[in-house]
């Protein structure tokens, strides 16, 4: 990575679970940065991830293009919703020891004067025709105040992450 | 059964927290998921009825006299 990156946290999943939080994140940065390597615990298809601000459960809108390895490329939109959905975990039913990966950029994260956005890209990995894979963009019309906290979630109520996914967080300065 | 749970890091402290999710978060991604269900099935339907229209339409260029090679060359 370029050496305007620096390493906040970064964690490897040692049993399943739910969700991941970066909280008290420190303000000194321009954007931040998140990457992941995913796999979910269940076999329901396409089962997405999605993210959360501060703990705040309203205020996301999103649009995501994607392809799922057969047919035509969907867009999907949504608004004022309480989570930004934005990409998949990889199916537990893929190829065995296989995970998906996702990367979101957060620029301008601190101070209070605009409201927040985000970007990204998301794909599954799959020796079989379905794969899903997509950009985003999300924002976040809450509230114009600067992020604190980032919570990466899998959009389900039952259905886990995988033991070894890996999630990092990065701040970037000067970008 | 067990409560799922999520992990914290503290970015400050560097310190992992295992915190059991409140009803209310199982909720909110139950919806989700449900929400994203709504949306691939309007995506499979919208898929099936361009594919329906596609053969409605080649059958009838067909039934003109347009040959295969001509129907396809429309594509």
């Amino acid at each position: 990575m370029a050496n305007t990156y620096y390493k906040l946290a970064s964690t490897t999943i040692g049993t399943a679970i739910a969700s991941v939080t970066f909280s008290s994140i420190s303000q000194s940065y321009t954007d931040l940065k998140i990457v992941g390597s995913t796999r979910q615990d269940g076999t329901a298809n396409g089962i997405q991830l999605s993210l959360t601000f501060n703990s705040s459960a309203s205020g996301y809108s999103r649009t995501l293009v994607y392809g799922a390895g057969s047919g035509s490329p969907v867009s999907v939109t949504g608004n004022s919703e309480a989570l930004a959905r934005f990409g998949w975990a990889q199916d537990g039913a893929y190829t065995a020891n296989v995970f998906g990966d996702f990367e979101i950029y957060i620029p301008s994260y601190s101070g209070s004067t605009y409201t927040k956005s985000f970007l990204g890209n998301s794909v599954t990995e799959n020796n079989a025709t379905e794969a899903y894979m997509g950009p985003h963009s999300d924002l976040w019309t809450d509230t114009a105040a600067a992020i604190t906290s980032v919570t990466i979630t899998i959009s389900s109520g039952t259905t886990l992450f995988s033991q070894y996914s890996t999630f990092s967080l990065y701040g970037i300065k000067s970008s | 059964m067990t409560r799922p749970t999520r992990i914290e890091i503290n970015c400050e402290t560097g310190v992992e927290s295992i915190i059991e999710l409140t009803d209310e978060e199982i909720e909110q991604n139950k919806a989700a998921a449900a929400a994203w269900e709504i949306e691939q099935v309007a995506r499979d339907v919208e898929i099936q009825a361009k594919a329906d229209a596609k053969a409605s339409a080649q059958a009838k260029l067909a039934a003109l006299g347009l040959t295969a090679e001509e129907i396809s060359a429309l594509d």
